[in-house]
């Protein structure tokens, strides 16, 4: 889709397991009570989307769209765990309530009181990328700011069951984080970046299809391979391992690195296991429109 | 802007596994709530199951029995096919979608097989666990029919389908899609059942909504789907338009409403200044009305704030079907279409004495040969996720 | 044989025990709670010192635990106790601080 009317990139916060244990989680998160009961991976999305919506002060995103490939495993598997061990007997419900997929959205919401349009999707390795076409969607309705982000977590548990899969033997690295974005419809500050268009394709794709995929693409902006940087998502993917958004953390590496590239455009492309891909096109905010 | 028409339905549910089903079942008050037969629980709450089981579901489906499915996914396939063959809609093109909700994905399978995996890590099919994540369903359902533009899923707990119904409205709006498959899909599954059940509201006889002596909810399962067509694309008379809808967080707690009812204030009320409608012309709402103290407190409440004592005719459907949380307001979508173009209302069953708090009566019977002009259906979920779409008369 | 002599004999010694056991259990009962409290409810920075036995453990004037709380407060009682609460809206008053909570395991443990 290309974008009909601007939207800009203006903030993008990353946290992982390693950046989390370094945060002081108290000064981003500042309501003890709600705090005390995240777990891990509610951390790291609450975090991320609390960091970028920092210098926002009390007006707030028109809408908060959030997006995870599996969601709260840790305590899905608690809970399932319990289930079976107190034999459906007085089981504890938190993990449970922890487990529902939109609860780092609504988290959000709750801690700074913002009433506004609230979505999770939970599409594979399109989850982030579904995020991001509403929240362009959003711009295009009139919103004026728009918060976006995705996390997913690594468990002991889904780690054997990938092991069994088979999907180390290809060289795949396993990893999780979470990467939130503050998208509006003017540029804010001189490390904004226009986010001009983005598409998608299900299902494998040989190198053929994936050069043709990017050269249509580019064609509906007047552009070719030539004219535009690329930015693989694969060299992303080899320090911050594979998930199913981890498009969300090599966003945030594109977009920190679209001024200091040769080109006015940065293609930032995405695979997922080959079962899933996407392209998202990066423009110099200063550039003009 | 371009109009939203609904011209394709699909329901499977405790009532019934195709649509004229279900609306017979809603014309005779025939509930569909009963011991759980499905799934292995020693739970003793009663639930809302669609009554064949895997197996006869398969075959309705004509896929080969032995071939491991979800049952998210098999309801889901069931409901989505039928909407998309009752609009005739052509779905070949890339401007077409697919977007479906769902609360529990592929749980059903994952909790078989999650107890021996405890035991012994290396024990247990790999196949029961590749459809465990919430897209795989849709992705099924999207190769089975042959979707290839745009396919998503949603999952914002009980008013998933309410904002997958939502987004394809939005896509048809905007001009991005000419024909889009929207709804929702979930099987009972112990996790759910386990989990309200930790939450401690369940209802462990059949659930009496909007009713003084209310005590829980009862889960039930299902798949209902609507097919959202741009007036250049369809080619048949629709069953009604889709003109508003809302999405807004009421940002009070992670599981309760408020007691005042402002999200469910705040999202009618939205939904209405979309639609561009007064609270006059509105002549049926169907309530979220799951039959917890909480949810039916907040939602009559809301309702009283903007009808004041004279509201228009509202039901909930809970008692036939259960709260089937990811794909309660696809199916209860598909009901509030049927209300528009069949000039019907549901009955409320099981009610006999108004909250006190509000005093609120709801529909008891089935009424027919009415002339309703626009319907308000209304979801609200954990997390303070609130959505209400709005029916018309074309 | 020893097993069964052992444990014919001690049978009453061990109810003795028991009994002493619980006793020192239930004077300590409102330490005790409030240990499980911070367990249970994961309450990082409190100590039980910072818990009065009478303050407020609901709402803005007191520790500000709210219905979730409660629910995990209900497990407390029936995994360490054997206490069942069937209805949460009973544990508005049982919940209200440590002692109504104590009072209330007290009057129903035999």
């Amino acid at each position: 889709m290309k974008t009909a009317v601007p939207v800009y990139i203006n903030m993008a916060a990353s946290v992982d397991a390693a950046s989390l244990k370094e945060l002081n989680l108290a000064s981003v998160i500042r309501n003890p009570n709600a705090l005390r009961r995240m777990c891990r991976l509610v951390r790291m999305g609450v975090a991320a989307g609390m960091m970028c919506l920092e210098d926002m002060g009390e007006d707030g995103p028109d809408a908060i769209i959030t997006a995870t490939s599996l969601g709260g495993l840790e305590d899905t598997g608690k809970f399932l765990a319990e289930i079976t061990e107190r034999n459906e007997c007085g089981l504890n419900p938190t993990p449970f309530m922890r487990s529902v997929f939109n609860t780092v959205g609504s988290q959000i919401a709750l801690l700074k009181g913002i009433k506004v349009y609230n979505m999770t999707y939970v599409h594979r390795g399109l989850s982030f990328e579904s995020a991001l076409f509403d929240a362009v969607l959003q711009i295009a309705e009139g919103k004026r700011t728009v918060l976006a982000g995705a996390f997913d977590e690594i468990t002991p548990e889904a780690h054997i069951l990938k092991q069994r899969a088979g999907l180390f033997r290809h060289g795949e690295k396993e990893g999780e984080g979470a990467g939130f974005f503050l998208i509006g419809n003017r540029p804010a500050g001189n490390r904004s970046a226009c986010l001009s268009g983005l598409d998608v394709r299900r299902g494998p794709l040989d190198e053929n299809q994936k050069k043709e995929f990017a050269a249509d693409f580019l064609s509906g902006f007047g552009l070719d391979l030539s004219c535009v940087s690329v930015f693989n998502g694969d060299r992303v993917k080899k320090t911050c391992g594979e998930y199913g958004t981890a498009s969300a953390r090599v966003l945030h590496e594109a977009f920190a690195s679209v001024h200091a590239c040769s080109s006015e455009y940065l293609l930032v492309c995405n695979s997922f296991r080959n079962m899933s891909h996407s392209l998202i096109l990066l423009k110099k905010a200063d550039a003009g429109l | 802007m371009t109009e939203i028409l609904v011209t394709g339905l699909g329901a499977v549910s405790a009532i019934g596994t195709d649509v004229r089903e279900n609306l017979a079942s809603l014309r005779e008050s025939r509930h569909g709530i009963g011991h759980v037969m499905h799934i292995r629980t020693s739970l003793g709450y009663p639930a809302g199951e669609v009554k064949p089981d895997n197996t006869g579901l398969k075959s309705m489906l004509g896929l080969p029995v032995t071939k491991t499915v979800s049952r998210t996914a098999l309801l889901g396939l069931m409901a989505a096919a039928e909407a998309l063959k009752d609009s005739s809609a052509d779905i070949s093109g890339s401007r077409t979608g697919l977007i479906a909700a769902t609360s529990a994905g592929g749980m059903d399978l994952t909790e078989d097989f999650y107890p021996g995996f405890m035991k012994d890590s290396s024990s247990g099919r790999l196949r029961d666990v590749a459809m465990h994540d919430c897209g795989a369903s849709t992705d099924f359902i999207a190769d089975k029919l042959g979707v290839k533009g745009f396919v998503t899923t949603i999952s914002t707990a009980c008013s998933s389908a309410g904002n997958a119904v939502m987004l394809g409205g939005r896509l048809i709006r905007q001009g991005l899609l000419d024909t889009v498959i929207v709804g929702g899909m979930d099987a009972l599954c112990r996790f759910t059942l386990n989990g309200f059940n930790s939450l401690m509201i369940l209802d462990s006889g059949h659930c009496r909504p909007m009713d003084a002596s209310r005590s829980g909810l009862n889960l039930g399962e299902g798949a209902g789907f609507l097919v959202l067509q741009s007036e250049r694309a369809a080619k048949k008379s629709p069953y009604c338009r889709l003109t508003g809808f809302s999405n807004v967080n009421e940002a009070f707690h992670q599981t309760g409403s408020s007691p005042d009812g402002d999200g469910a204030y705040m999202s009618m009320t939205a939904a209405m200044r979309d639609a561009g409608i007064s609270p006059e012309e509105v002549d049926y709402i169907n309530v979220h009305g799951t039959g917890t103290p909480q949810n039916d407190l907040s939602e009559s409440m809301a309702i009283k704030r903007i009808f004041g004592d004279r509201p228009p005719m509202f039901s909930s459907v809970k008692p036939f079907i259960g709260h089937t949380l990811g794909a309660s307001e696809g199916i209860e979508a598909v009901y509030s279409v049927l209300s528009v173009s069949e000039g019907a209302v549901w009955p409320n069953l099981n009610f006999s004495e108004p909250i006190p708090e509000t005093g609120l009566v709801p529909e008891l019977s089935c009424r027919t040969g009415l002339e309703i002009r626009n319907v308000l259906s209304n979801s609200f979920g954990f997390g303070g996720n609130d959505s209400t779409l709005v029916f018309s008369r074309c | 044989m020893t097993l069964y002599l052992n444990f014919l004999k001690p049978i009453t010694d061990k109810m003795e025990s028991q009994t002493e056991n619980n006793r020192v259990y239930m004077e300590n009962l409102n330490e005790n709670l409030k240990k499980q409290l911070i367990e249970a409810l994961n309450l990082e920075d409190i100590t039980p010192a910072d818990i009065d036995d009478n303050m407020p453990l609901f709402g803005e004037t007191g520790l500000g635990l709210d219905s979730i709380d409660a629910l995990e407060i209900i497990l407390i009682l029936e995994r360490n106790y054997g206490i069942k609460v069937e209805k949460p809206k009973e544990g508005k008053e049982i919940f209200y601080s440590i002692s109504t909570i104590a009072d209330y395991i007290r009057k129903n443990t035999k």
